[in-house]
């Protein structure tokens, strides 16, 4: 019999993901979904209950000796949270508790914080509900420090894959997490904390009913795993009282020398100076987010073209603001229009089509600039829903913002010998501690290159890659984007041999080989992460 | 430009007739949630349906599906059906619906107040 709040689920046949960069097949009968529907029980007893059953459908994986991994919203490009046997539908599971004092370390009160600064959240929720919930429902207001370009995802899908904004001074969703409630297997379920940052007490890991493991590697190590770790129910995240953010758009930049290399010391001082329009970062005024935009085909050396940068400052709230996280978009290109432009360009080739997709990529480029919205706003009205729906690819590699100006010259040169058909973007993120974490650089710089799902494309993803390495400039590879270029030597390049051990061995520590063998897929496989 | 105008037509053509379909409508709140993830473009849920614009009543009662509320749906005609309900003078029309549950909104407790 099938516990209550447990649905089996037949997962269509091919499945894909949301932007159908690929597609999948799992084992009949193995997939999962969980959700709250049906009982009148408290959300503390639908919590309990819900732990429960991830329990259970792990152990229905034991049983039939298949694999599961959890998906959250779908939306990785990568086939990163598929696997051969079953997907566990993990939205239904959309709770969030509030903290109060008896809920947290004394440790934790003695770092000046306060259970106002946290928040416990079911790994289904997504950002968007998570965003209305602390900006708009509770009073006094709160927000998330870092968000993704758009509010989709769900909590857990996000920091799997190290999901980050342009919060470069902040860091990526995942460095927010302070505390995880990990289900490893049908009999198993730990509560992971940094050693050196305690946050919950006693009375709350008791509630879950877990086992407390108050560890730095491990908890490090389990941040970003992507679904191989076992299932992580809920996340305990730090949040700042509601702040907003004041947005400059500077599209009359020199690309110069001098330009890049105040970019990559992230001198803000001489970046103001360098950059017309770019207010002062002062307090109650701080930059918080920034980011470039380019066309890699019209921008030049010592040359205003094609060199777009987007700032955002930290403003506080004015007195009487109200957050508003409804509006309309501009419109993006409609899925149609994609498919069409993807099987044109394969009909053309890549010789013949250069032309056609500068004019085109570079018309749509400059359609998609539009000037600042001239009054601040909070970080869930300006990340909100994306625009884009179709076959789309998104590629993001992260570098070392020191090593920027030389990958920019890089990718110029790429596009100037194959076309890209998309724009390139570069977004500032402070390092993580995550073991495994893409945005592993102290200052951390991820370059994205978004455009049309073609062949053409794939191939540029790939010149760009054997660039870095041929530059020899340490790179590293979004987990959630396309990633065609991993594999296991790269991996291991990417991240050194004791990273990798460590994080083999803190999955080893955490699951028993049964559920090990639960949660593997063809993808950590392909990346070395699994023998 | 001129040479590959004929290969831009055929492309265009081909892909409309083949494949394409027509989207009527989609509704959605703003930042939509969803109860769980679809396959591709697809919404969580979605059903076919079979009715006639002749119909005194239509209608299909996607709200019960949904405890916490609908946030989004989207009707989707396919090229073959919309010329299926011309050619039987609307009796016969074919669509697709796809819907989205929203997810809850609010906090809750871990203690009983
Ligand atoms: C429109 C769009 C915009 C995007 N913008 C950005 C951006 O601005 N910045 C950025 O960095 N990325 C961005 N991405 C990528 C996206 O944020 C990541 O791929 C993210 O991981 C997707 O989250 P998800 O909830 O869809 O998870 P999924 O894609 O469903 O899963 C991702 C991984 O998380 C694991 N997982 C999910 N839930 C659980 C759980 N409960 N327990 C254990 N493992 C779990 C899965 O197994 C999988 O390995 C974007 C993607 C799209 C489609």
């Amino acid at each position: 019999m099938i516990p209550p709040g447990i649905k089996s689920y037949k997962p269509d046949a091919p499945w894909k993901n949301v932007h159908e960069n690929f597609t999948h097949t799992f084992t009949p009968g193995c997939s999962w979904l969980l959700h709250h529907n049906d009982a009148p029980l408290s959300e503390s007893e639908l919590y309990k209950r819900a732990t429960e059953n991830i329990k259970w459908v792990i152990g229905q994986a034991v049983k039939k000796s298949v694999t599961l991994r959890a998906v959250g919203a779908n939306w990785s490009f990568s086939p990163v949270a598929m696997c051969e046997g079953g997907m566990l539908q993990t939205k239904g599971l959309d709770l969030i508790f509030n903290i109060n004092n008896t809920l947290i370390a004394p440790e934790y009160i003695q770092t000046g914080k306060t259970h106002k600064d946290l928040l416990f959240a079911e790994c289904g929720v997504q950002i968007s509900r998570l965003n209305r919930e602390l900006e708009i429902d509770r009073s006094p207001a709160r927000c998330i420090r870092a968000s993704g370009g758009s509010n989709g995802q769900t909590v857990a899908g996000c920091i799997s894959t190290g999901t980050h904004g342009a919060a470069l001074f902040t860091g990526a969703v995942h460095d927010a997490v302070v505390g995880i409630h990990l289900i490893t297997g049908p009999d198993t379920h730990v509560w992971l904390e940094r050693a050196s940052y305690p946050v919950a007490s006693d009375k709350f890991i008791k509630w879950l009913g877990a086992t407390p493991l108050r560890d730095d590697a491990l908890f490090n190590a389990a941040l970003v795993s992507f679904g191989s770790f076992g299932i992580i129910h809920g996340v305990m995240l730090e949040t700042e009282p509601l702040f907003l953010l004041k947005e400059y758009r500077i599209s009359n930049a020199v690309y110069s020398d001098e330009l890049m290399k105040a970019f990559s010391k992230l001198d803000v001082p001489k970046l103001t100076q360098l950059l017309p329009g770019m207010p002062a970062s002062v307090p109650g005024h701080e930059l918080y987010h920034m980011e470039i935009n380019l066309n890699p085909y019209t921008i030049k050396k010592n040359s205003t073209e094609g060199l777009y940068i987007f700032l955002f400052y930290k403003v506080p709230v004015p007195p009487g603001h109200v957050v508003d996280h409804g509006g309309t978009h501009a419109p993006a290109p409609s899925p149609e229009f994609i498919w069409m432009m993807k099987g044109l360009l394969t009909l053309l080739g890549s010789k013949k089509s250069y032309s056609v997709i500068k004019k085109l990529t570079s018309s749509e480029f400059e359609k998609n600039i539009r000037p600042a919205t001239p009054e601040a706003k909070s970080i869930g009205a300006i990340f909100r829903d994306t625009r884009f729906t179709g076959n789309i690819a998104s590629f993001a590699f992260a570098i070392s913002t020191a090593d920027l100006p030389v990958t920019l010259e890089e990718i110029r040169k790429e596009v100037a010998e194959n076309a890209f058909a998309g724009a390139v973007a570069v977004r500032f993120v402070k390092g993580t501690r995550a073991t495994l974490g893409f945005t592993k650089f102290e200052n951390t710089s991820v370059v994205e290159m978004d455009g049309l799902d073609s062949k053409g494309n794939h191939a540029v993803f790939n010149n760009i890659i054997q660039r870095l390495e041929t530059q020899q400039i340490p790179f590293s590879i979004h987990w959630g984007k396309l990633n065609a270029p991993l594999n296991k030597g790269r991996t291991k390049d990417i991240y050194g041999v004791d990273k990798i051990k460590a994080w083999k061995q803190s999955r080893v520590q955490l699951l028993s080989p049964a559920a090990q063998a639960v949660f593997s897929n063809p993808f950590m496989e392909k990346c070395g992460l699994l023998d | 430009m001129a040479k590959i105008l004929p290969t831009i037509l055929a492309v265009v053509l081909i892909s409309s007739i083949v494949t394409s379909c027509s989207v009527i409508r989609v509704v959605e709140i703003a930042s939509p949630t969803s109860d769980c993830a679809g396959s591709g473009q697809h919404f969580c849920h979605d059903t076919l349906v079979r009715t006639s614009i002749w119909k005194s009543k239509n209608k299909v009662n996607l709200k019960s599906t949904c405890a916490t509320g609908i946030s989004r749906v989207k009707v989707t005609t396919k090229p073959m059906d919309v010329f299926l309900g011309f050619l039987t003078l609307g009796f016969v029309v074919k669509q697709r619906i796809d819907w989205d549950c929203a997810q809850r909104t609010g906090s809750g407790e871990i203690e009983k107040p």
